[in-house]
């Protein structure tokens, strides 16, 4: 067993993707998570990780995320992320953080209106440098990456955009979903430890499937704290 | 009754591809001078009697804060007389 990391994996009604996160986790990281639910007021205080898992929380109701942002236990992950402790949303986890304003931004509808299941090329850098092509798979129909103006530029100046798909149009916007400046990953908090991402690491990390998602993970699992 | 309607549309720069889906298809019905087609929300919300001005109020905030996000939609709340009369 791994002492030093205690993962919590918050559940709300509709994650689907909680058994996928705790599999790897239990399996390359020799931890035992806690996956907690959503209707909880606290996380259990040895936790040193948060991941939001994907799915489809509240059915989407509202807009992606919206409901999951008001659950009991969110005023906890704000605790933990505030204080700079890592905080992992993945797919409707990204959503969850952007509606709960932990990351900036929000996720829209694709530009296309359809749900896209699909590997995807990316580029991978935690730290603005040291970028990597990677293959993820996606699996979203509210994957569109917006934010106004002044927040894109912040983003790419403080080199937050920790991941973002290769295939775009001529505005720089992914062609899988319309995200802007390709988004498909960005970081932020206080010390550069809430990630959001919309493919699903957690997906692709069989060697005979892919498995880049390890990449991630492990930077997630072992620290991304680089400051920009 | 006392009733609040609130109504969320999508800010005028985002792409709505609901929209966009809706009006090719009205296209083909033959409306043929479409210039946009914009899908929003519509919210209705009833009160019980009791309810106080406070309350309108609250209403009012989970409008923009939680009904709608302020990055990508605009809203507004329509309130009934008995309501607006307290």
């Amino acid at each position: 067993m791994n002492n030093n990391l205690q993962p919590a994996i918050i559940t709300f009604p509709g994650s689907n993707c909680e058994r996928d996160v705790d599999k790897i986790l239990r399996t390359r990281y020799h931890c035992a998570p806690y996956v907690v639910w959503h209707n909880n007021t606290a996380i259990p205080h040895d936790t040193t990780h948060v991941i939001l898992p994907g799915g489809f929380s509240f059915g989407d109701y509202l807009r992606a995320g919206a409901l999951a942002a008001l659950s009991p236990i969110m005023k906890a992950v704000h605790k933990f992320a505030l204080v700079g402790k890592p905080v992992l949303g993945i797919c409707n986890g990204f959503q969850i953080l952007c509606e709960a304003k932990l990351l900036p931004g929000m996720l829209l509808r694709n530009h296309h209106d359809r749900f896209v299941c699909s590997w995807q090329t990316m580029t991978w850098s935690s730290d603005g440098d040291n970028a990597r092509k990677i293959n993820l798979p996606i699996a979203h129909r509210d994957g569109r990456y917006f934010a106004d103006a002044k927040t894109l530029l912040e983003l790419k100046h403080r080199r937050q955009i920790i991941l973002s798909y290769d295939d775009r149009d001529e505005h720089g916007h992914a062609n899988v979903n319309g995200s802007m400046l390709g988004i498909a990953g960005i970081v932020g908090g206080p010390r550069r430890n809430i990630i959001g991402l919309m493919p699903h690491p957690e997906r692709a990390v069989d060697a005979p499937l892919g498995n880049s998602g390890i990449l991630i993970l492990d930077a997630f699992v072992h620290g991304v704290n680089h400051e920009a | 009754m006392k009733k609040a309607r609130v109504v969320v549309t999508v800010k005028k720069d985002v792409l709505d591809p609901a929209g966009v889906a809706v009006k090719n298809a009205l296209l083909r019905q033959g409306i043929k001078n479409l210039a946009e087609v914009r899908i929003g929300k519509v919210i209705d919300i009833t009160l019980s009697d009791y309810a106080s001005i406070d309350e309108r109020h609250l209403i009012e905030e989970a409008a923009r804060t939680v009904l709608s996000n302020p990055i990508m939609e605009d809203v507004y709340v329509e309130i009934s007389d008995e309501m607006r009369n307290e």
